[in-house]
């Protein structure tokens, strides 16, 4: 009967760690820096860019790890324009041209060259160098809004355009997991050693202990 | 300390061992949730923190528009925990930046400036049981870090899930005479993955499921030794510590009363011995009742802000309100009026987001296959328990005082959410307010059923179910708080 219960415990466990649980950590994924500005949810709006503007979205943080900037800019059937990105704060500076591009569509993503430390009170600018505007996603005022503050032309404006910074486009699940843990662990009294440990006992600890439990409760002969 | 060593040596391993796999999840689910993500978890952060700061129930009629607290406001901007809410593509904020600035604005505060909160809360109408004793873990913190209190505060849903899951063990015990059996029922409570979720989040969810578990073992513990005042009086101080945590529990009254019949019944009170035990329970319901009007007096509202009258009346139809319930479980009748709100039933609630499960703010959720494979699994299940049931029905009969008080407390709770989701929907409403876990006092009977199906199989065959079936419920965990760490911190 023990071994029954668990050959019975172990068989979900197995096969599902094989045919799903691995394949799915070993896919690639976008690695979330921050998100200094969030993307529309309850309700969205556009600020719009037009040729030669400036959209900035300051009074943000950027860190070693923020390594591409991405806007969301609404679609249009004439691609998009000529821009230039950059990134500026005390002791760094980084611009990253983008030609024009008939086709573009979907998330605006720019690579950086992040500092080497955290950096308070930074911005991300975005330079419309074409000739027709862009008009970038993002959330009016009210509950989505946050601590940056989103300008055009120096000018504030009310709206928040959405900004992400990414680690990577792309990347295995598994190896931004240590990362993962690590920020687990940021908003409670614990290291991230105990985000680990946590991480141990529930992958290897918590199916020893239930099958310890299942085949401690079947009787040692069977009646 | 000899006394507890020996009380502790007593525990029976398996439930020692069940009572550590639930203390993991829990940590789990703590550790993986971004703080203030839990259902309401905010609102119910804010009335704890009123109550421990301020020392009174925060009012929901309030003129002040304050709900939260500074530090708690403060986290919800700076640490962009407010944008976050059900929004899957936003972040917390983990910079050390960010969190060394929160630091340094909590360090600023003054001495009372946490007791400014808390008004404007719609978790204001709620009973104040769970409430204290946040309020007092808050107190007991060390520091005075608003982070490291909401941890506690999680943790505190840790130990009610503990509980639950020793109620469980207890209740299946009193239920069944082998020990594995009891495992299945208490493994079942320990490893739905809702039940993980809910004991690492802060709010009276898992307090509540702890007192109806501990109800039901009362209930049907208080049949077997017979209704003695001093069984009744227990029995009824946990359907009162329910009903004082949350005004859904107010479910739980019917069920008492079902309980303390199917006792008196069951064996054959005299009169004397109904009304000692009865006036035994009146007055500890008296009591609860007592400590209820006291502790919210400078509260606005009706009693339980209104969860007790049925709002407007003339709208209220019981033809109207049968076919809503059989329209949430079963296809409409062609002579069926098209039944009021959202077009959610059985397999949105049951299945999705309890047995399955949602997560976070709802917005974190198992791939949808996975959802298929828990309603096969629930109707075999299903199919299952009814075979051994017929099979075996010379011991229902005679364990019929079981089978009444466990279904009746079943039969009562979905009544109450069916008739208080028609109320708010006829009184013109949209929100259905009936959710997946509103149905987490049904833990424990979900246990006892698949208890029953392990105990009515050949015994390999039934460790071979219990195994898979604590298997199964491992992986869905599992893949939940994977799923859930990854949402916020990915």
């Amino acid at each position: 009967m023990r071994k029954a219960a668990v050959t019975g415990l172990l068989v979900p466990i197995l096969v599902l760690a094989v045919f799903r649980f691995i394949p799915y950590l070993q896919a690639d994924a976008p690695v979330t820096d921050s998100t200094p500005a969030v993307q529309p949810l309850r309700e969205a709006t556009t600020v719009d860019v037009g040729p030669g503007d400036r959209l900035c979205v300051r009074e943000i943080v950027i860190g070693p790890e923020s390594r591409f900037a991405q806007f969301t800019p609404e679609d249009d059937r004439r691609g998009r324009p000529a821009l230039t990105v950059s990134a500026s704060g005390s002791g760094f500076r980084s611009a990253t041209d983008i030609p024009r591009d008939l086709r573009a569509s979907g998330l605006l993503t720019a690579e950086l060259d992040p500092p080497s430390s955290e950096v308070d009170g930074a911005r991300v600018c975005l330079r419309n160098r074409g000739n027709f505007a862009i008009n970038l996603f993002g959330v009016p005022p009210g509950l989505d809004s946050t601590v940056s503050e989103t300008t055009v032309n120096g000018k504030l404006v009310p709206e928040d355009a959405a900004l992400t910074f990414l680690k990577e486009p792309a990347a295995s699940r598994a190896s931004n997991l240590p990362a993962m843990l690590k920020r687990a662990s940021t908003f409670a009294p614990v290291g991230p050693w105990a985000a680990w440990l946590v991480a141990i006992l529930l992958v290897i600890g918590v199916p020893t202990t239930l099958a310890v439990a299942l085949a401690r409760s079947c009787p040692e002969r069977e009646e | 300390m000899r006394r507890v060593s020996d009380a502790l040596r007593k525990i029976p391993l398996p439930l020692a061992l069940l009572l550590a796999v639930a203390a993991v999840m829990s940590l789990a689910w703590n550790l993986s949730t971004a703080p203030l993500q839990g259902p309401d978890e905010t609102d119910h952060v804010a009335y704890v923190e009123h109550l421990a700061e301020a020392g009174d129930i925060p009012n929901p009629a309030a003129a002040r528009d304050q709900p939260f607290a500074p530090d708690q406001a403060q986290a919800r901007a700076a640490l962009g925990l407010g944008p976050l809410r059900q929004n899957r593509s936003a972040r917390p904020d983990w910079t050390q930046v960010r969190l060394a600035q929160f630091e340094a604005f909590e360090e600023g505060l003054s001495s009372n400036a946490r007791s400014t909160g808390g008004q404007q809360l719609a978790t204001g109408k709620n009973p104040p049981a769970y409430y204290a004793a946040g309020a007092l873990t808050w107190k007991l913190t060390p520091s005075a870090d608003f982070l490291d209190r909401l941890f506690l505060l999680r943790a505190l849903s840790g130990l009610f899930f503990l509980v639950a899951v020793a109620g469980a063990w207890l209740l299946a015990g009193e239920v069944f005479r082998r020990r594995l059996p009891q495992a299945v029922a208490t493994s079942v409570v320990a490893l739905i993955p809702i039940a993980g979720f809910l004991g690492g989040v802060a709010g009276p969810d898992m307090a509540s499921t702890a007192a109806w578990t501990l109800f039901l073992w009362l209930a049907v513990r208080m049949v077997r030794t017979g209704p003695a005042p001093g069984a009744t009086a227990l029995t009824t101080l946990a359907a009162t510590t329910a009903v004082l945590i949350h005004g859904r529990n107010l479910a739980i009254v019917p069920a008492l009363a079902l309980a303390l019949l199917v006792a008196w019944v069951a064996n054959r009170s005299r009169a004397r011995q109904i009304a000692l035990s009865g006036l035994a329970s009146a007055a500890v319901a008296g009591a609860g009742l007592v400590v209820y009007r006291l502790a919210t007096a400078s509260g606005g509202g009706g009693l339980y802000g209104g969860e007790t009258n049925l709002g407007n009346t003339s709208a209220f139809n019981i033809r109207q309100l049968a076919s809503s319930i059989w329209q949430f479980y079963f296809p409409k009748l062609s002579s069926m009026e098209p039944r009021l709100g959202p077009p959610i039933g059985f397999r949105q609630v049951f299945i999705e987001q309890f047995l399955g499960g949602t997560f976070a703010s709802n917005e974190v959720y198992l791939p949808y296959w996975s959802y298929d494979v828990v309603q096969l699994a629930f109707v075999v299940i299903l199919v299952a328990f009814y075979t051994v049931l017929v099979m075996r029905w010379r011991t229902v009969v005679e364990r019929w005082p079981v089978a009444v008080i466990i279904g009746g407390a079943a039969a009562c709770l979905l009544f109450f959410l069916h008739l208080a989701s028609y109320r708010a929907l006829v009184n013109g409403g949209t929100n259905p307010l009936i959710t997946g876990r509103y149905l987490l006092p049904l833990l424990a009977p979900a246990g006892l059923v698949a208890a029953t199906v392990a105990a009515g199989l050949p015994r390999r065959t039934s460790a071979a179910f219990a195994g898979l079936l604590a298997g199964g419920l491992f992986c869905l965990s599992l893949a939940a708080i994977y799923l859930n760490l990854e949402r916020f911190y990915a």
